[in-house]
């Protein structure tokens, strides 16, 4: 009860105030973000209105934004064109419904094999994505739409350095403002808003999505609904560390993976897409004061209220507005820290972030660029630790018996190494093979040594290993006495 | 087990020790006083809404800084009031005392320290609440509801304890109230009345318990509204300090019509000692 009520009212004043600027922001997104999925915006806008309502009460971490997002509309594209929107809703609704199972199956935990690097790598992605994303609305223009969507980036960028109302008024209101009055009155011929499909005319309405509720449509919309759940989720579970850190509280991720879900459901069953949480608007918030749940619940509402009572305006708008405020979002989604440290950064860890910024921009979907990211950060661990590997070797007086000492990390990776190490070639009537400082983690370690010793034996010699028990101790697929120090001890002892 | 004397710089922290001083001497424990720091301000905010290079970081170190420079002050704040009060014990005679300082929310605080506090002694109103025109602090009926061990809530300067009242209306918290009291002594030897407001089944049970157990007691019973009887009583009889269980109808029935707990915590001129 008490937390409940911290989460939502410790802060009504800063909340109510971000909620007007993280609506306004949301605005020029979720239209953005529409034309990117290749829907109407009132489809977008919709689906921020549910979104941010319903994960203000069901979500893990107050302060964040969630909404339509341009990670999610990226994977929708080919679904919109080739099946349509009734489609897309149904894919939404199972989005909702695979994440609600992924978070009781704790995918929350499964985060921390996503390396830093990946994060970073994701993020980066995501901000050239959303740049990549205007360049149809700036090739074969005329040039009224680069002069618009100059001034809108000078404006967006300078005025909030006029002293007192630069840090009152929302700059993108203020560009949006301008620039329509201004092709409002010059009459220049460029494309509005109102040119990219249906606004929003009524409140959304309950409406189950018209697709046949069969195997055939299960086939249709199972891949993307599962893209779309697990980049949801990976967008919101880091949008979750960011605002931890810049509010130096902790979110509930497990929550926050359920109500992610139950946003989607909402959202597809009022005519939204999918969406999740948003890096960008989450920032603004926090930077306009929000912490609480009522930022978003108010942001919420407000767009909702701004987009039915306004539609006529928001028809006129020009694009390049949109377009300016969208190039801005990606510059601040753009982890430009990421850039300089480049240098100073280990190689391996450069591959790792620039090989997912790679294999998303390539592919225009984060899932996969995330999964390269993890599967490189893998492999480049394993190759660490298969270095940590080394044998020493002593004869008895008559060079008649050898002992192979074994130290290190015996593996997959390092397995091929470990049998190279034996000399094969030397005529021996004894082999000691003592690895009882050495850790073999899986069977290929013990296979390594199975055929090591038969080799060993097939040229004559008699083998002895010594200490086989505690080298093995490790490839137990228990973990729970992993957090006990004596048995930690026990097996990692000797070094 | 050891005392836990909840401080925080506002005028009733001297009493709070004090009563903390107290109940360390009668049951030969060490006594902890505890500080927290609640950080809760957000000062600086940027309506532009624009991001732009470097956003995020710069927006952290900004926030970080304006944390830090808070915490610092805080710590210091609360440092210098945990050394003076622990002086002030010595000054007293009493010198087996703990200091805790720690970050936080002081409802997690406590309930970490659950298990080796035999009592918790705070304030009724902290400093945050003392200059609002508020009757009960903020965290008190939070505290009440999440913690399981007896409670002390100060209201004013510090008198030794020599007659409790203990009020009894037969519920499970008020049985608990009366063992504390009573059978296992949290507050050592001192003249106890026992009461019960309108509820004579209840006041005979108590006899019954305290006879079976051979102990004395005044029982009274009274007749009319519990805390404005409770309240007289104590006034008309010097009473030191006023013992009750916490809560004793449940939470729905306090929601729908206000609870007897809530009331005392506003009419009580004395400190009362709270069980769940």
């Amino acid at each position: 009860m008490q937390k409940l009520k911290k989460e939502w009212f410790s802060n009504i004043r800063g909340d109510a105030i971000a909620g007007i600027v993280v609506a306004l922001a949301l605005i020029p997104e979720a239209i953005a973000f529409s034309i990117i999925a290749g829907v109407d915006p009132k489809v977008g806008l919709y689906a921020s209105f549910c979104i941010a309502v319903v994960i203000s009460f069901v979500g893990g971490r107050p302060g964040m934004i969630s909404a339509a997002t341009g990670a999610m509309a990226l994977l929708m594209v080919t679904l919109v064109k080739e099946y349509g929107l009734e489609y897309l809703l149904a894919t939404t609704i199972l989005t909702g419904l695979i994440q609600i199972a992924l978070s009781y199956i704790g995918i929350h935990k499964l985060m921390s094999f996503v390396a830093r690097a990946v994060v970073v790598g994701f993020v980066n992605a995501l901000a050239i994505l959303i740049f990549l994303a205007q360049l149809p609305e700036l090739t074969n223009v005329t040039w009224h739409v680069y002069v618009l969507t100059a001034i809108g980036l000078g404006i967006i960028y300078l005025f909030p350095y006029i002293p007192k109302i630069g840090q009152i008024l929302p700059s993108p209101l203020v560009t949006i403002i301008i620039l329509t009055i201004f092709v409002y009155f010059v009459g220049w011929d460029v494309r509005t808003v109102g040119d990219m499909g249906q606004l929003p005319d009524t409140l959304p309405i309950f409406l189950w999505p018209d697709v046949p509720l069969d195997f055939e449509t299960l086939k249709i919309i199972f891949p993307y609904a599962f893209a779309l759940a697990i980049v949801g989720l990976l967008e919101s579970f880091m949008t979750t560390t960011i605002i931890d850190d810049l509010t130096d509280t902790k979110g509930d991720k497990f929550k926050e993976a359920r109500g992610q879900g139950i946003a989607n459901i909402a959202s597809g069953s009022m005519g939204g897409m999918a969406g999740c949480a948003m890096i960008g608007q989450s920032i603004i918030n926090i930077k306009s004061g929000g912490r609480g749940r009522l930022s978003s619940f108010l942001a919420g509402i407000y767009l909702l209220v701004m987009v039915v009572f306004l539609a006529d305006v928001l028809t006129v708008i020009p694009m390049a507005a949109l377009v300016a405020i969208m190039i801005m979002v990606a510059i601040g989604t753009f982890d430009w820290g990421s850039i300089k440290r480049l240098r100073t950064l280990p190689l391996s860890t450069n591959i790792v972030m620039l090989g997912t910024v790679i294999v998303t921009v390539g592919t225009h979907n984060l899932a996969l660029g995330v999964l390269t990211g993890v599967l490189l950060a893998s492999l480049f661990f394993a190759n660490k630790i298969s270095h940590f590997m080394y044998f020493e070797t002593e004869y008895n007086a008559d060079k008649t018996q050898k002992v192979y000492k074994f130290v290190g990390q015996v593996f997959f990776n390092s397995s091929e190494k470990f049998y190279e190490s034996f000399d094969f070639k030397e005529v021996l009537d004894k082999v000691i093979i003592d690895v009882s400082r050495a850790h073999f983690w899986d069977i290929s370690a013990v296979y390594a040594l199975d055929k090591a010793v038969i080799k060993l034996r097939r040229e004559g010699a008699e083998v002895e290993i010594i200490g086989q028990n505690e080298a093995t101790s490790t490839i137990i697929d228990r973990f729970g006495i992993h957090d006990n120090p004596e048995e930690i001890e026990k097996i990692m002892g000797g070094h | 087990m050891t005392i836990v004397a909840c401080i925080d710089g506002g005028k009733l922290s001297q009493s709070v020790c004090d009563y903390g001083i107290e109940l360390a001497k009668t049951h030969n424990l060490p006594l902890t006083l505890l500080h927290i720091i609640e950080k809760n301000t957000y000062a600086k905010v940027n309506l532009s809404g624009a991001i732009g290079l470097g956003s995020r970081d710069n927006l952290l170190e900004e926030l970080t800084s304006e944390d830090e420079q808070q915490s610092k002050q805080e710590v210091k704040h609360g440092k210098e009031l945990l050394i003076s009060l622990k002086e002030y014990a010595s000054k007293k005679g009493f010198e087996d005392v703990n200091l805790a300082h720690r970050h936080g929310l002081l409802s997690e605080s406590l309930l970490d320290l659950e298990r080796e506090a035999k009592v918790v002694i705070i304030g009724l109103k902290g400093q945050d609440s003392e200059n609002k025109n508020i009757p009960i602090g903020k965290q008190v009926e939070n505290i009440l509801k999440s913690l399981h061990i007896p409670i002390i809530l100060i209201n004013g300067s510090h008198k030794p304890i020599k007659k409790v009242l203990i009020a009894y209306d037969g519920s499970n918290s008020s049985k608990k109230a009366l063992d504390a009291i009573v059978s296992r002594p949290l507050l050592g030897d001192v003249q106890r009345d026992i009461i019960s407001v309108n509820n004579d089944q209840a006041l005979q049970e108590a006899k019954e318990r305290l006879s079976s157990a051979n102990l004395n007691a005044n029982f009274v019973l009274l007749h009319g509204d519990p805390v404005d009887e409770i309240t007289k009583y104590q006034k008309e009889n010097q009473i030191d300090l006023i013992a009750m269980g916490a809560f004793g109808h449940g939470a729905w029935h306090n929601i729908i019509f206000g609870s007897v707990t809530h009331q005392m915590l506003i009419e009580a001129s004395v400190p009362l000692l709270f069980l769940r």
